[in-house]
């Protein structure tokens, strides 16, 4: 029953997020919904994108997208036919804007000149690339299937290829990693002057390889310093190349934010469709089933592949709104907050950001609450003052 | 003879008493069994263990009642069975039971042989005059030794050995034969329905609808619906609106007469009325008091604090009705200036502690910190003042104590000869003072030591345990407090002295404990947004300290789409596992961290 919501979030959606759940092979630190190869039958991924397109059809999308998303796993793998038809459907009953951005994961290992011009023809505008390291000996321990010139080559072929905005991801705080090294394959791949830069600090997520390789004593975690000071500089070196940090992961050259991730930061709906895929519609947050064979069989059976549904209340979302902002650096937007929720939604937060602001954790400027450095380092401790 | 008095002759009052896991309550189901007392589709192991805590933990922790019906040379005999917990912090609930009893069935493994246990609740027994029919169970058991642990009661029980029963309660094997012993040898009740009515109190139980029901053995007189009884501790009459008796269920029946044992309901809803070991009888009448029971004497204690400072009097009447049913406890008002208001509570053992936070939590529903536990101590003052204290946080910190004494226990240790070197060095280094070996047979023998009740009641049984595989058993009662060189250790946390952790310890182990205790806090109090020292002290002075420093980076990489919800749902996990920790200054101490202190170990 989530009438009690504010308008803009049961607003129809104008993003789609697409989940593609197969990759070459896993990788040790990845807790994706993803199955390698060797895991999946042989012409499954022909008949999950025509799952996929059966679900895409019967959301009925009428207002024009603004994003789209297509991640993963790795979406670079499907064949060109796969992707043809997948492409096609989206055009066919995802009505985009004329300015939609359009965003494919790839990954390098998976570079296929064909693949990208596909990519381009059909106006795909953004490429996001998982570089993670460019350290051979840390790529090979991740169990990941490229090497760092293959990271080179897709980026200057994603250039050649003229796609208006890609990102490049990287991991720190990896083990064995080191301050050094991070900080020169960071300057490496400035130097490819990417508009965008993700940079994940490494979770040992539940029952990943990589989790069970720290319990058992073979990997150990960064000390924390070398984390911070890992954190710290890469802040410095992205702003030195005009990337401004504008969430807690995420930098990117004026006008080249992931606009798709910004609306998950601003709370606001969109559609979610595949495996394990999550969406946000009318108020509810829910997520489908996580096997792509499940997912498969449920389609096709006519039945809805939807999993699990988050309810969201007026309180959980308020909840969850000031969590995103202070997650991005525009922060918590005053007259914005009281237009959704409320004229005094924020009273009771108020005496704690002011504590916040006096340990150097906040800042208050031009209307907006947003976290320092030093606080965007500590945020989860901080979020957990914001419940009552 | 009249005919009720007849009927007093064809009653039978007996428990089952043995040492922790020798098969009561099994006894006790195939006894049931026999007898016809319960449907078979309501059968199931130990059915009489009937308590959540009970059947998680495998063990008998309340004594129950249940009324059988057994014939013998073509007579009718009712018998009340009341199988009794083993574990020597709940020998509260054996002597109750006894008073109500004019027999006991001691059961001894035919495997494992007398016990510590065994003996006590023997000891237990002989003072109770009640008859004792000794009977050796499980001889199903390809391992039994039945003769060796005859002789074994014989030798160190006095019983005979010849007339030991031989009974396996698993398979049924010799249980009749023990029902007939029953009859024959535990005699009938002696009281007189025709009298006045006596009935004993011997346990009570809040419901929430029907008020307090009282469970009663009728020791004169009789007892009728509608009957309008008092209690004489109490000056409050009140009219029986409803009786019965154990099957082992409640059955509701028209009376109860002498030597019978049931219960009475007559919605008594103020809890403090009713008292275990108080006399009932009719209103209007005067009768002597029975002898009722003697209050056990907690030896150690606990504050309890309801997490949320708000619970406050729910858990005030969460502990009144507990109390109801478990009069072994005791609780008054505490203030700590760390925990807020809650209460310090005694108990007769660290398990018997466990069952009773366990039972409120899950009874009422309210999360509680529970500080470490302690004995009790005396004091006494320059000014020649003796006083008793229940908490290290009411140890005079102004150099007024002239001698403090600590509570020793008398210990009975059996364990097998070849680890009599070990369990002498374990009780040397609790301070313990040798009194004498006795042997049983050629493998076991009966140590008897007297040991600093302090250095017993936390690991010294897992211990006497692991360092004789397992076999050893141990039984202890309190004697006499002596003088000892104690001195209160204080903790500081984050410069606020946290009264809940202090502690009473040996001065020559001061400062290793100290030491320790700071470690262990230092594992337990997650690490907060600034630094928080930790500082040990004896009186003013500082004899160790610690750093738990400040979390500098706590962040999540990705939040995307589902990760939101997983977001809050975490945080909101995290926030209720904050809710249940204890805020002192402004750093949240976990439960963990008040028992920090139980698990300093002297190896370490
Ligand atoms: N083989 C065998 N096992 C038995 C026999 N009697 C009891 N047991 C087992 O011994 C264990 C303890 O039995 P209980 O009846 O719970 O013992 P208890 O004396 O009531 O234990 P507490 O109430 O905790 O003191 C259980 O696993 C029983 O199945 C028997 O005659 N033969
Ligand atoms: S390629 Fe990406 S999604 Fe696939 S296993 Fe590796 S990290 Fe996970
Ligand atoms: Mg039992």
């Amino acid at each position: 029953m989530p009438s009690d919501l504010p308008a803009y979030a049961l607003a129809p959606p104008r993003s789609l997020y697409v989940h593609i759940p197969f990759c070459e092979s896993k990788c040790s630190y990845c807790a994706f919904n993803s199955v390698g190869r060797e895991h999946t039958p042989s012409g499954q991924i022909s008949a999950y994108v025509d799952a996929l397109i059966r679900e895409l059809t019967e959301l009925r999308i009428h207002q024009p997208l603004e994003t789209i998303y297509i991640g993963g796993g790795t979406p670079s793998i499907l064949d060109r036919s796969s992707w043809n038809r997948l492409a096609e459907a989206i055009l066919r009953h995802a009505p985009l804007e004329a300015k939609a951005e359009w965003t494919v994961e790839m990954n390098p290992g998976t570079l296929h000149d064909a693949k990208l011009r596909d990519y381009r023809s059909v106006g795909v505008t953004r490429i996001s690339l998982g570089a993670q390291s460019l350290d051979p000996l840390i790529l090979r321990s991740l169990e990941r299937i490229h090497s760092p010139e293959d990271v080179f080559r897709a980026v200057d072929r994603i250039v050649e290829e003229g796609f208006p905005s890609f990102n490049l991801d990287l991991i720190y705080g990896l083990p064995g990693q080191g301050l050094q090294s991070f900080e020169s394959d960071l300057d490496a791949l400035l130097a490819l002057d990417p508009p965008h830069l993700a940079l994940y600090n490494l979770q040992f997520e539940d029952g990943t390889t990589l989790s069970l390789q720290r319990l058992g004593g073979h990997v150990e975690e960064e000390r924390e310093e070398v984390q911070i000071a890992m954190f710290t500089s890469a802040c410095e070196r992205t702003a030195a190349h005009g990337l401004l940090q504008y969430e807690i992961s995420n930098f990117a050259l004026p006008g080249h934010r992931a606009r798709h991730n910004e609306v998950y930061w601003e709370n606001a709906p969109y559609f979610g469709i595949g495996a394990g895929a999550w969406g946000c519609v009318g108020g509810v947050r829910y997520r489908n089933v996580c096997s792509a064979d499940r997912y498969i069989k449920r389609i096709e059976a006519g039945e809805s592949p939807r999993d699990e549904n988050d309810v969201l209340d007026r309180d959980a979302l308020f909840l969850e709104s000031l969590v995103v902002m202070l997650r991005h650096v525009n922060g918590i937007d005053k007259s914005l907050m009281e237009e959704r929720f409320g004229s005094g939604c924020l009273d009771e937060s108020i005496p704690l950001f002011q504590r916040w602001i006096a340990s150097g954790w906040m800042h208050w400027r031009d209307g907006r609450w947003a976290l320092t450095q030093a606080g965007q380092l500590v945020s989860d401790s901080l979020f957990l003052e914001l419940l009552p | 003879m009249s005919e009720s008095n007849e009927k007093t002759a064809r009653i039978r009052n007996f428990c089952i008493i043995a040492h922790i896991d020798h098969g009561k309550s099994t006894l006790a189901d195939r006894i049931m069994e026999i007898t016809g007392t319960v449907d078979e589709r309501k059968r199931r192991d130990q059915l009489l263990d009937d308590m959540d805590l009970e059947r998680e933990r495998g063990i008998t922790i309340k004594a129950k009642a249940v009324e059988i019906h057994w014939e013998k040379d073509g007579i009718p005999y009712v018998m009340h069975l009341i199988d009794t917990p083993g574990h020597v912090d709940f020998s509260y609930e054996v002597s109750r039971s006894m008073a109500a009893c004019e027999g006991a069935v001691l059961l001894v493994d035919a495997a494992q042989g007398v016990e510590a246990q065994t003996a006590a609740n023997t000891w237990l027994a002989v003072d109770s005059d009640l008859e004792i029919i000794p009977v050796l169970n499980k001889v199903d058991l390809p391992v039994a030794r039945p003769d060796e642990v005859a002789m074994e009661i014989e030798s160190v029980l006095g019983l005979p050995a010849e007339e030991v029963m031989h009974i396996s309660a698993k398979t049924g094997k010799g249980v009749a034969e023990l029902l007939d012993r029953v009859v024959e040898r535990i005699p009938p009740p002696s009281g007189d329905p025709e009298s006045e009515l006596q009935a004993l109190i011997f346990d009570s139980v809040f419901d929430d609808y029907r008020g307090v029901i009282v469970y009663v053995r009728i020791v004169n007189g009789r007892v009728k619906k509608r009957d309008r009884i008092r209690m004489l501790g109490a000056h409050k009459a009140y009219e029986v609106l409803e009786l019965g008796k154990f099957r082992p269920d409640m059955v509701a029946v028209e009376e109860l007469a002498a030597g019978e044992v049931g219960y009475l309901i007559c919605n008594i809803k103020t809890i403090h009325d009713v008292k275990i070991g108080d006399t009932v009888t009719h209103q209007k009448t005067e009768v002597e008091a029975l002898p009722g029971y003697e209050e056990p004497i907690p030896y150690v204690y606990c504050g309890l604090y309801p997490s949320n400072p708000g619970d406050y009097e729910n858990l005030r009447a969460a502990l009144d009705k507990l109390h109801l049913n478990d009069a072994s406890f005791n609780f008054e008002p505490e203030t700590s200036d760390a925990l807020g208001f809650g209460f310090r509570a005694g108990f007769l053992g660290l398990l018997h502690m466990e069952i009773v936070q366990e039972r409120l939590e899950r009874e009422s529903g309210i999360d509680l910190v529970q500080t470490p536990p302690n004995v009790t101590y005396e004091l006494q003052t320059t000014d020649n003042r003796e006083f008793l204290i229940d908490s290290p946080s009411k140890f005079p910190d102004d150099g007024t104590v002239k001698e403090i004494r600590e509570p020793i226990a008398e210990v009975n240790m059996i364990v097998p000869s070849t680890s009599i070197g070990a369990i002498m060095r374990l009780c040397e280094d609790r301070r313990g003072v040798y009194i004498k070996t006795e042997y049983l047979g050629t493998e076991r023998v009966l140590l008897h030591y007297e040991i600093p009740l302090s250095e017993i009641i936390f690991d010294f049984y897992d211990k006497l345990k692991s360092s004789t595989k397992g076999y050893g058993t141990m039984d202890y009662h309190v004697k006499e407090y002596r003088a000892a060189n104690l001195v209160k250790l204080r903790v500081l946390v984050n410069g606020t002295d946290v009264d809940a952790l202090s502690m009473i310890v040996h001065r020559d182990e001061s400062t290793r404990k100290g030491r320790q205790l700071l470690i262990k806090l230092k594992k337990e109090i997650p690490r907060h947004l600034f630094e928080i020292p930790l500082q040990a002290a004896i009186g003013g002075k500082i004899i160790a300290r610690e750093n738990i420093r400040a979390m500098r980076k706590n962040v999540t990489a990705k939040c995307y789409g589902g990760d939101i919800t997983r977001k809050r749902k975490l945080l909101e996990k995290q926030k209720e596992g904050k809710r249940r920790m204890k805020s002192v200054g402004n750093v949240e101490i976990p439960q963990s961290a008040f028992f920090a202190a139980l698990k300093l170990d002297r190896d370490e």
